[in-house]
């Protein structure tokens, strides 16, 4: 398995829900999830029924002819993590959306306890396996750890969520590749104490975060 | 009993440097005592069976819950992967789609019901599996049988409930039973044990 990068044309990434991923931006309102791709494997063959061969599918943007007002806990969730998550991101090219949707998929879109008591919306815990997370002197501090910790995995990968979710659950522990040497965010095997479903789950979520992300930011609400 | 475990594979999966906002310590397992355990972030609670070892399950360092063994070998962070163990995953319920009013999670396999017939279980172990609780699904390979089943927790109502055609929650878990065909009866009772044990906090 190569490093899944974009020079590599991400020839190497290998997420099989596209499908899947395809019928919940349909569910979001057509195909209206901003710039989100969604599929980007060369011959992936997963793309509905007739499969896919060719280049990567960029699900795009389609403005709703009524503006929607997202209502809680949307509004208060991008008040506060959108400028934190937008600010990082732009430093190392990454569309905000993809952090965005995964804190939104930790945190409930802020419904957590420790995103709403402990500025920490990502629920980071002192040593990563302690149940009272960390307490953050501002959402803005959570999310500069964020970055520190996890932005150098996934400084290139632009718009393409697969890759995001897919770089952020490598185990690099033996320093495969430049980035790091941490082990994966989610071992996605449940006798690890992982999530079988994380990677599908996080990528389902950052597709709700940008149709959502999309109407917050026209409606005005 | 859990302490017959076998071992498929020993690999060295270490998620300890994966977790956020911590440096990348060696925790081990702990050894369950009777005591409540907290998931704070997800708003529950549980008691693993006194003796049983347990991990934390975590995401980037948010604990989602725990994965229970009952002898383990290795670390949470880089032990052994168990054929056998018992794991709770909570989640917020981030996908509420328009007029969904049931849970759609519904995992394939061998529905609850349809299960047993299959397999040459023993009736003992047949009413083992249909005596699980909540909306349960199976499935069995060789010797390997796993079951998943869901609790929804209700942030409003401040309460949980075993997910069938109901509602669907802020929050749930998915709870997850691995174990042997010849362990199944003690372990669903384990299983039950644990998720009768599940408070909302």
């Amino acid at each position: 398995m190569g490093l899944c990068s974009k020079a590599d044309g991400w020839a190497d990434c290998d997420i099989t829900s596209v499908a899947q991923i395809q019928k919940m931006a349909n569910m979001y309102g057509g195909s209206s999830i901003g710039t989100i791709i969604v599929d980007w494997k060369p011959n992936a063959g997963a793309v509905g029924e007739g499969g896919h061969d060719g280049p990567p599918i960029v699900v795009t943007a389609e403005k709703p002819e009524k503006k929607i007002c997202v209502g809680e806990p949307y509004n208060t969730f991008f008040q506060k993590n959108y400028g934190p998550a937008a600010q990082g991101a732009n430093k190392i090219g990454l569309n905000p959306m993809l952090p965005l949707g995964l804190a939104a998929y930790e945190s409930g879109y802020g419904t957590s306890p420790m995103a709403r008591n402990q500025n920490n919306p990502f629920g980071a815990t002192p040593g990563g396996d302690r149940s009272s997370g960390v307490t953050y002197g501002s959402t803005s501090a959570a999310w500069g750890r964020w970055y520190q910790e996890w932005g150098p995995r996934v400084n290139d990968v632009g718009s393409n969520a697969g890759a995001f979710v897919y770089r952020l659950t490598q185990d690099n522990q033996s320093g495969k590749y430049p980035f790091d040497m941490r082990g994966p965010y989610n071992t996605q095997d449940a006798a690890t104490g992982g999530n079988p479903t994380w990677s599908i789950d996080v990528l389902n979520v950052i597709t709700g975060t940008a149709n959502r992300f999309k109407n917050w930011s026209e409606s005005g609400c | 009993m859990l302490m017959s475990l076998t071992i498929r594979k020993m690999i060295a999966i270490t998620i300890a440097a994966a977790l956020a906002g911590c440096g990348g310590d060696d925790a081990n397992y702990e050894i369950a005592t009777g005591k409540r355990l907290a998931v704070e972030n997800f708003g529950y609670s549980l008691v693993v069976p006194k003796g049983l070892h347990y991990c934390p399950a975590a995401s980037g360092g948010n604990v989602h819950g725990y994965v229970i063994y009952g002898a383990r070998a290795g670390q949470c962070k880089g032990g052994s992967t168990e054929d056998k163990y018992i794991s709770l995953w909570a989640d917020f319920n981030v996908l509420k789609l328009p007029g969904e009013k049931i849970f759609s999670r519904n995992c394939k396999g061998y529905g609850k019901n349809e299960f047993p017939n299959e397999g040459n279980f023993s009736e003992d172990q047949k009413r083992a599996i249909i005596d699980i609780k909540g909306e349960l699904c199976g499935k069995f390979h060789g010797n390997v049988v796993e079951i998943t089943t869901f609790l929804g927790l209700d942030s409003k109502s401040k309460k949980y409930y075993y997910l069938g055609n109901s509602e669907i929650p802020d929050r749930f878990i998915v709870v997850r039973l691995s174990t042997f065909r010849e362990s199944i009866v003690e372990d669903a009772k384990k299983l039950n044990s644990i998720l009768e044990s599940v408070r909302y906090n």
